[in-house]
């Protein structure tokens, strides 16, 4: 099995809208990495928070999701393109009320003849569960990724958000 | 990433696949789940606790349609010893912040094998009651067969 390899964790020390992480590396330990997983794991601060990616701050219409999710009671499915941020969720969402985690796996990060893919989970054991898949239409490698809230609502403190490389 | 440990079972299958002592070095625990069993589903159990201590949320399809349901057990779809001679179902169970002392979140995505229509696929969503951190993490409240395993990770 792949190997994860700790890129940087962060414990949030108040609440916030953005975490960021530049200057991603492609080795790590002697080992090249192929692709990279963000795992955060925590709450809203002051409501909901929506999670979305940018990567290499582009702010262009590039994101495009399918997801599917259920409540407990029920199964839905829905869809976004030409989006200006990566959606990780489009249905759970980090709450105040109860501890939210996702973790999501970027796909051959640094290549340059593909868009770049996105598997995303989403868990909350009282709201639903909910798998997402993701497209940045970009050949960039990846160098940056920035992890901000689609609704201006902010993750807790104490929310640990960690980027991990996998070797490949 | 570290291997903890990796559990095949033989003959006379046990009910439980237990990992104790688990170091606390890590940030996230990774649990695989290959498994064949009579329930054709096993329960996971944190720090020697009842299975019933958490919300849990699932999405299932079984080959024809797909629904959602909830639980107080995290529970985690497994090939029927019923189904196809030699097939088993796989698991990745993943429990974020393990050493913490928040509520523990766990993600399961899980697949059964069948050679017929009849197959289940499963994303579930899991939050612990507890806040302990976790120091132990058992698979069952089933009878597993022959050739079923479990490995324990810890991604730090």
């Amino acid at each position: 099995m792949s190997s994860y390899i700790l890129i940087s964790s962060q414990t949030l020390g108040s609440n916030t809208t953005t975490v960021t992480f530049n200057s991603v590396p492609t080795t790590l330990n002697g080992k090249t990495l192929r692709d990279l997983v963000l795992v955060i794991d925590g709450a809203g601060g002051n409501g909901d928070f929506y999670p979305r990616l940018r990567f290499n701050s582009d702010t262009g219409t590039n994101y495009h999701w399918v997801s599917a999710q259920g409540n407990g009671s029920s199964a839905s499915t829905f869809t976004g393109s030409g989006e200006n941020g990566q959606q990780l969720s489009n249905g759970v969402f980090f709450s105040t009320s109860q501890r939210t985690m996702i973790y999501s796996q970027v796909f051959d990060f640094t290549q340059t003849n593909k868009h770049k893919s996105v598997l995303s989970r989403a868990n909350r054991g009282n709201q639903g569960t909910e798998m997402l898949s993701g497209r940045w239409a970009s050949t960039s490698a990846i160098t940056s990724v920035l992890l901000y809230s689609g609704n201006g609502n902010s993750l807790a403190t104490g929310t640990v958000v960690s980027l991990y490389g996998i070797e490949g | 990433m570290q291997l903890v440990g990796t559990v095949t079972v033989g003959s006379g299958g046990p009910s439980t696949i237990e990992f104790t002592n688990i170091p606390q070095s890590g940030k996230d625990l990774l649990l695989l789940v290959s498994s064949r069993d009579n329930n054709q589903r096993f329960y996971v159990g944190l720090n020697g606790g009842a299975y019933t201590t958490f919300s849990f949320r699932r999405l299932l399809g079984d080959g024809s349609s797909v629904s959602s349901g909830s639980s107080t057990t995290i529970t985690v779809m497994s090939t029927s010893n019923g189904h196809t001679g030699n097939t088993f179902g796989n698991a990745a169970i993943m429990i974020t912040n393990y050493t913490s002392n928040n509520n523990k979140s766990i993600s399961v995505d899980a697949v059964t094998e069948n050679n017929a229509t009849l197959a289940y696929q499963m994303i579930g969503a899991g939050t612990s009651n507890a806040t302990a951190a976790v120091t132990s993490v058992a698979v069952g409240d089933t009878i597993f067969e022959v050739g079923s395993s479990a490995s324990l990770y810890i991604i730090s």
